[in-house]
């Protein structure tokens, strides 16, 4: 019996193992798309940049046809393009495997990223299709027609099927990025090779900002416009179009601030110029993605007079710059002021200076923009929110603005208007009578220029000093021309004192007024002196 | 001298051969149901002579001792038997019929679960997909054939995990298996299966039988020769809770009269007003009648007829989603309210009278059967049709919350349309309102359009008729040549005419219904005379009760002849057959379609196929207790109708040169059998080759329907099967019986789609299917049980299985190549390497889901009451998955249509069909 169940044991293992062993199930194999046989490749992508398909108008559209030797003109790029985040729009960009050259092809479907995938290989037969400039942007595409002339418009997509076929799988790794500056572009804009050179080309950009950064959305709402333009610069001032679409998925996302490197296709426009065509944010490098909430006038109300601002932010150091920031009891920090300088006249510079309502303490902001008058007149009282902006010496001079480096140690420099105006909150009307004036002598000036706390105190201060004479009264101008030059008021006992004008003030050339009168002036420091900026000439007041 | 010496020689040599000259023969039947037991030992008094019965349970002994002797009969499963005879020298005495009496207990009982089990299997849908359970009851001796039919039933466990076209049903020896779908039909029976058809011989596998060639996954013959029957009366009735509530039965035999008449008549009738499955209802009834004349000792001639109207409405395989949002795995969508009464879409209706005449002969060596059978099937079903209008069944996959999520997250809308169908019924049901209000608006609107514009109703309940006249000869024969050898032979002849039509069941509230093709209509831009079912009588309105939609004929003509030889020896039997058939068919299409206008009507390409097959069988007889068998079998078979024609509604178009399929089938069984334990254990494998296999779907790719033909498909069935009984005492018996195996496709058959509108070419294309599993059966299933005969004749069964290993029945268009595949790529961002990615994705789109493993707990309580010597009462109650499981799926398959645009796997979810948790059975019944 034993036996028996034992043999019965073996022989059903024996049957269950040889039903087991059933193997693994045979899936169909992955297709991976591929050339057909007999299509070779004999065409560059930079080649094809010429004539007779390149041409000088802004819009042509030529049919291409073939190659010296009568076979069809057979291309290979790979896909740097993709419309999988909306905002890239109809269109197919491919770079030459080698040289990474540009091409726009312009195709009637949406949803491209699918089957042309980016970093794919595709293999395309151009022969058949149309070649030429749309409003100055290379392109192939389809032959349509604008005012009665040929001009290039979306190639079918069932056509574009049957010229061009995928190599392979996605090989994104091997995209070629070009770093360009802003610079580079701008002088290729005039040179054709260059032009030709830098079309239809994936490139990274950086060091540079946006503009409205924190502030504006990639693109404004459907409902508004179909596409946005927004700005990147670079710290030369130098700056390029980029253009997001309303349908993006990143259409209300913020811009970021800060300085950030930006990868994208560059297109081209008319006489706009260079255009920069975003696949999506991955090719937006930056850090800092905060948005500003724009400062609520009910809610700022100053909690630190200007004294105790200077006096928390002061350094005995030449150069500092220190981050502004919250009160003792951790709100922002908020002073009140009346704007006592104007830039009308282009001798202040890209600073306002403002006035402590009851003392008449002083303050210097380096705001990095023009024509602060108009918006912020003299007599006008505003409310600052100072946390986050920065304050420090600037060559001893104390003033609140914005972070800077110079030789490698965080400096003073100009805030970004942008970033002055959201902080800052007008209130009520522009009241120039109330400018309070400090009247001051040079003894005093000279005794207080050893002392920190009375320095501090009469720093950027709107001062008057009467019965002053100009050295060169009568004769000097106010100021070289294009040059910023020191002038100086002696006063009665012979003392002087620095003032200092620029070559690109209205009143440059005006004489200096001759005689003696009292002059009304912002009391600047520069190192390890006084000097007087003036408003305008209405400054020098009394002289015959 | 020489010559003297020689003669008294051969004299001395010829006495001993004259003393034993005498010879006996005769049949040994099961005392019970009358049929035949092959196999049994007939062992002559103590002299050592044994021979053993053959298929069609006759024997002889040739070289008998003459004078009084006692023929021993044994066989396994019965109680042995023994008969006295007077024997003579050079003479054959017939030592007549000699019964033996079924040894296992609770046989009675047996009969009315299986009964139970036979209409549960009755679930087909209206494409016939139906897997009618292989019940292939007890030859008492065999543990796990009894298992299987009884207890495997729940997950549609299939024998071998063959499809039913496997197994042969003969009714007194005329093989029932449609010649249209290849399989038999076991509502036929109507649920008379304990009182009408319950003489039954069943044949195990790839064995010998007498009353035909049988098939690989076995055979079953019906007798219903009303001399066989006991006389008496038996009356029951029953309540359920399954798809029918309420049966009640009765039969009554005369048994043969002194005339040589006997009568047998049985009625039954199934009702419920709904069933287990909301929306569903069950009425049918069925009357059998068998009338008998014994001509004289040899002849005899029967008559057997009869039929059984049915009308039901079942449920239909739905999506998970519809489940799990109804909180019920036994939601059915085909219902909704009307009136206050709950309507339901899909009706069923059936009525198969049929009529037999039978001739039988038998004598001492020869028995013969000859038969004439006609035949009627008559079986509609019904479905929602609509036109230029939404889609009215309550899961259309734009009604369901999934359609809705965002990227598989949930949204305003998602979750609006989850709370309506949680909370709400009569969205989740058919609104049958709107569609009368649909059709009203309709008729509005007509009454100011000129007639030529009027529109017809926008929805439509139709019928879908699948009828057969059946024209059945049938004529076999058992002969036996020696003690040791007998011959079977047979041949038959099958004339069936289908004919395939829809008729309007009711328009709905609408005026009229125009024939043209709703699909087609949805398709871009095609010519209108496509759009024609009949281009003879175009835009035809239809009304109640008229054709339309499709109408075709098929004549088929089945020919078979068969001879077999079974060889008894004392350690051996051997058998080994022969069988021969011709099968040809042509379709005759009565109406000119507009997508195959010269390919649609009339009488089309007749297909012939000329099959054969060939099988053989061993089994050693170690000793009194143990037994080797083997078997093999090598066939061709032609392929059924239904996989031969790509659109038989449309044309008459047919796959490319088919073929008749192969068949290699070998089994090897060890059994033994001793007083308290016994069993088998099997190893079986079986090889088809060259199978067509045909779908259809709706082909986005195509913007069409598709047609779909698998060609020269190869599929391994292979596995073990285990049975054992022990017998603790007398009365207490365990068993255990299971099965472990794999059914696979083993190879990557080449496929040819065929787009239905026209105007793409038709494409071919490899579908990658090695090694993936046929569907919808579990490959493994395993019971353990106790049954009791109790005292005072109570009887008490409780059993447990387990089944498993189910898979999904799979759409071969998820197992191609796809080229397009590679544009789901989700982007550098989410998958770095591409081609990782697609291996793995192509991986997911080709994973073939398996369905969850079933354990279900039974109880079966049974009682004889008897109130005299004539009189006696039994009370059956049975009790199926006690435990409440209500995860067991019946049927699986994956929808044919594809996401092309994302290759969602989700976007087109597969379809289920869930087993009833308990399912309870109360039966009473008397017999006198």
């Amino acid at each position: 019996m034993k036996n028996k169940l034992l043999y019965i044991a073996s022989a059903l293992l024996a049957f269950a193992g040889f039903t087991a062993c059933d193997d693994d199930w045979d899936t169909p194999p992955s297709v991976v798309p591929s050339v057909p046989a007999g299509i070779t490749v004999n065409t560059s992508i930079a080649d094809l940049k010429t004539s007779p398909y390149w041409s000088d108008e802004r819009n042509s559209a030529t049919e291409i046809g073939k190659t010296a030797d009568g076979k069809d003109i057979i291309i290979r790029g790979r896909v740097v393009s993709s419309d999988s985040a909306g905002n890239i729009y109809k269109n197919l960009v491919i770079q030459d495997l080698e040289t990474g050259d540009g091409l726009t092809i312009s195709l009637d479907t949406t949803s491209i990223y699918k089957t042309w995938q980016i970093g794919q290989e595709v293999v395309i037969n151009l022969t058949g299709l149309y070649a030429g400039m749309y409003n100055n942007l290379f392109q192939i595409g389809g032959l349509g027609e604008y005012n009665g002339a040929p001009s290039m418009t979306f190639a079918a997509a069932s056509t574009f099927k049957e010229h061009a076929w995928c190599d392979g799988l996605s090989n994104w790794q091997e995209i070629d990025t070009t770093e360009v500056t802003l610079a580079e572009l701008s002088a290729a804009n005039n040179n054709p090779e260059q032009r030709r050179h830098y079309m239809s080309r994936i490139v990274r950009i950086k060091d540079v900002r946006w503009d409205g950064g924190g502030k504006l959305t990639f693109a404004e709402p459907a409902s508004v416009a179909n596409n946005t333009n927004r700005y990147i610069k670079d710290s030369e001032g130098n700056r390029i179009i980029v253009r997001n679409s309303s349908h993006a998925t990143f259409q209300g996302v913020v811009l970021p601030k800060g300085t950030g490197s930006v990868t994208g296709i560059l297109s081209y426009y008319g006489t706009d110029g260079w255009q920069l065509m975003l696949n999506n944010l991955a090719g937006v490098d930056f850090e800092d993605w905060s948005v500003d909430t724009p400062v609520d006038p009910s809610e700022l109300e100053a909690n630190t007079t200007i004294a105790e601002f200077k006096q928390l932010y002061w350094s005995s150091e030449r150069n500092s710059a220190t981050l502004v920031g919250k009160t003792a009891n951790d709100e922002d920090m908020v002073i009140r002021g009346r704007v006592v300088s104007s830039d009308a006249a282009g001798n202040v510079y890209k600073n306002l200076i403002i006035q402590d309502t009851e003392t008449g303490e002083g303050l210097t902001i380096g705001i990095n923009a023009k024509n602060l008058y108009l918006e912020y007149p003299v007599g006008q009282e505003i409310l600052i929110k100072v946390t986050g902006l920065y304050a420090g010496m600037y060559n001893n001079l104390f003033q609140l603005g914005g972070l800077g480096e110079f030789n490698g140690a965080p400096s003073m420099t100009f805030a970004e208007k942008e970033d002055f105006t959201e902080k800052t909150v007008k209130v009520g009307t522009p009241d120039p009578s109330a400018v309070k004036v400090t009247t001051v002598t040079i003894p005093e000036l000279t005794a207080a220029n050893a002392n920190a706390d009375q320095r501090r105190n009469l720093m950027s201060r709107m001062v008057k000093l009467e019965n002053m004479t100009w050295d060169g009264g009568g004769s000097l101008t106010y100021a070289e021309p294009q040059t910023n030059t020191n002038r100086y008021l002696i006063d009665a006992l012979g003392k002087k004192i620095l003032v200092r004008n620029s070559g690109y003030a209205s009143f440059q050339s005006n004489i200096l007024p001759a005689g003696t009168g009292s002059v009304t002036a912002i009391l600047s420091y520069y190192a390890t002196d006084w000097q007087l900026v003036l408003n305008d000439t209405d400054a020098c007041q009394g002289f015959n | 001298m020489k010559l003297k010496l020689f003669l008294l020689l051969l004299l001395s040599v010829a006495v001993p051969a004259l003393a034993q000259t005498a010879s006996v023969t005769g049949r040994v039947v099961d005392a019970d149901t009358g049929n035949p037991i092959p196999g049994a030992s007939v062992t002559i008094g103590d002299g050592g002579i044994n021979v053993t019965t053959g298929v069609a349970g006759d024997f002889s002994v040739s070289k008998a001792p003459a004078g009084a002797v006692v023929l021993f009969v044994n066989a396994n499963g019965y109680a042995s038997g023994s008969k006295a005879v007077e024997l003579y020298n050079n003479q054959s005495v017939d030592a007549g019929t000699i019964k033996l009496y079924n040894e296992m207990a609770g046989g009675e009982f047996f009969e009315e679960h299986q009964d139970m089990l036979f209409d549960e299997a009755v679930l087909e849908d209206e494409e016939g997909n139906s897997q009618s359970l292989a019940a292939l009851t007890g030859a008492a001796d065999d543990v796990y054939y009894s298992t299987a039919s009884y207890n495997f039933g729940p997950m549609y466990f299939r024998y071998r995990g063959y499809n039913s076209e496997y197994q042969q049903v003969y009714i007194n020896g005329v093989s029932f298996n449609d010649l249209i779908r290849g399989r038999f039909n076991f509502s036929t029976l109507m649920g008379l299966t304990s009182r009408a058809f319950r003489n039954k011989t069943t044949t195990l596998g790839l064995g010998a039988a007498d009353y035909g060639f049988g098939d690989i996954g076995g055979s079953i013959n019906y007798n219903t020769a009303a001399s066989a029957y006991a006389p008496g009366f038996n009356g029951s009735a029953a309540y359920t809770n399954s798809n029918y509530m309420f049966r009640a039965m009765a039969s009554y035999s005369t048994g043969v009269n002194k005339h040589g008449w006997a009568f047998t008549v049985a009625g039954i009738g199934r009702y419920s007003d709904e069933g287990v499955v909301e929306g569903t209802f069950y009425n049918s009834g069925g009357l059998f009648f068998s009338v008998e004349k014994v001509l004289n000792k040899n002849h005899s001639l029967m008559l057997t007829a009869f039929g059984g109207p049915t009308q039901r409405a079942n449920g239909s395989p739905t999506y998970q989603e519809a489940y799990d949002l109804v909180g019920s795995n036994l939601y059915n969508p085909n219902w909704g309210w009307q009136d206050g009464k709950k309507r339901s879409a899909r009706i069923i209706e059936s009525f198969d009278p049929t009529f037999m005449l039978n001739w039988l002969y038998k004598d001492t060596k020869t028995s013969a059967n000859t038969s004439l059978t006609a035949r009627w099937v008559n079986y509609s079903s019904s479905a929602l049709n609509y036109y230029k209008a939404p889609d009215p069944n309550p899961t259309y996959y734009r009604y369901l919350p999934s359609y809705f999520l965002d990227d598989g997250e949930p949204t305003a809308q998602s979750e609006f349309y989850t709370e309506l169908w949680k909370n709400n019924e009569a969205f989740r049901q058919i609104k049958w309102d709107n569609l009368y209000q649909a059709n009203y608006l309709n008729n509005l609107a007509n009454e100011n359009l000129p007639d030529d514009q009027k529109k017809g109703s926008s929805y439509i309940q139709e019928k879908r008729h699948s009828n057969q006249f059946n024209a059945l000869f049938n004529s076999y024969m058992n002969h036996r040549l020696t003690d040791n050898l007998s011959v079977q032979a047979g041949v038959s002849l099958n004339y069936t005419r289908a004919s395939f039509y829809k008729t309007i069941r009711d328009l709905l509230g609408g005026e009229f219904w125009v024939d043209i093709d709703p699909f087609s209509d949805r398709d871009i831009a095609l010519d209108p005379e496509m759009l024609q079912n009949d281009l003879d009588h175009p835009n035809r309105r239809v009304g109640k009760g008229d054709r339309f939609g499709y109408d075709y004929n098929i004549n088929a003509l089945q020919a078979t002849a068969w001879l077999q030889n079974v060889i008894t020896l004392p350690k051996w039997d051997i058998n080994y057959g022969l069988k021969i058939s011709y099968t040809q068919f042509q379709r005759d299409g009565k109406m000119r379609n507009g997508r195959a206008p010269d390919n649609s009507l009339g009488k089309g390409k007749t297909h012939r196929f000329d099959d054969g097959a060939i099988k053989a069988g061993a089994v050693y007889k170690v000793d009194g207790h143990n037994f080797v068998m083997v078997h093999g079998e090598y066939a061709t078979r032609a392929p059924l109708v239904d996989n031969i024609y790509i659109s038989p509604r449309v044309k008459d178009t047919a796959v490319d040169d088919p073929k008749s399929e192969r068949i290699l089938s070998a089994d090897f069984t060890y059994g033994w059998n001793y007083r308290r334990f016994r069993g088998a254990i099997s190893g079986f494998y079986t090889e088809l080759s060259d199978l067509t296999e045909r779908s259809s779907f709706y082909d986005d790719r195509y913007n069409t329907f598709v047609n779909y033909v698998l060609k020269g498909a190869k599929k391994v069935f292979k596995g073990v099967e285990l049975g054992m009984a022990y017998r603790i005492t007398p009365s207490l018996t365990a068993t255990a019986a299971g099965t472990y195996a794999r059914y696979q496709y083993k190879n990557n058959p080449t496929c040819i789609g065929s787009p239905e509108n026209g105007i793409y070419a038709d494409y071919t294309e490899k579908v990658y299917l090695k090694n993936y599993y046929v569907g919808s059966t579990p490959q493994y299933a395993s019971n353990i049980g106790l049954d009791w005969a109790a005292p005072k004749n109570w009887y008490f069964n409780i059993n447990a299985t387990w089944q498993g290993d189910a898979y999904v029945n799979l759409s071969p268009v998820y197992h191609t190549a796809l080229p397009d595949l590679y544009t789901a790529w989700p982007g550098p961002d989410v998958a770095p390497d591409e081609e990782q990615w697609l291996k793995e994705k192509t991986k997911e789109m080709s994973t073939q889901d398996k369905l969850k493993n079933s354990f279900s707990l039974n109880l079966s309580i049974g009682k004889t009451l008897y109130i005299n010597r004539k009189v006696s009462m039994n009370f059956n109650l049975n009790i199926n998955n006690i435990l409440n499981n209500e995860d067991v799926v019946t049927y699986a398959y994956q929808q044919s249509r594809m996401d092309i645009k994302t290759y969602d796997r989700t976007k087109y979810p597969n379809r289920y069909l869930y087993a009833q948790g308990t399912r309870v059975f109360f039966n009473v019944g008397v017999r006198f």
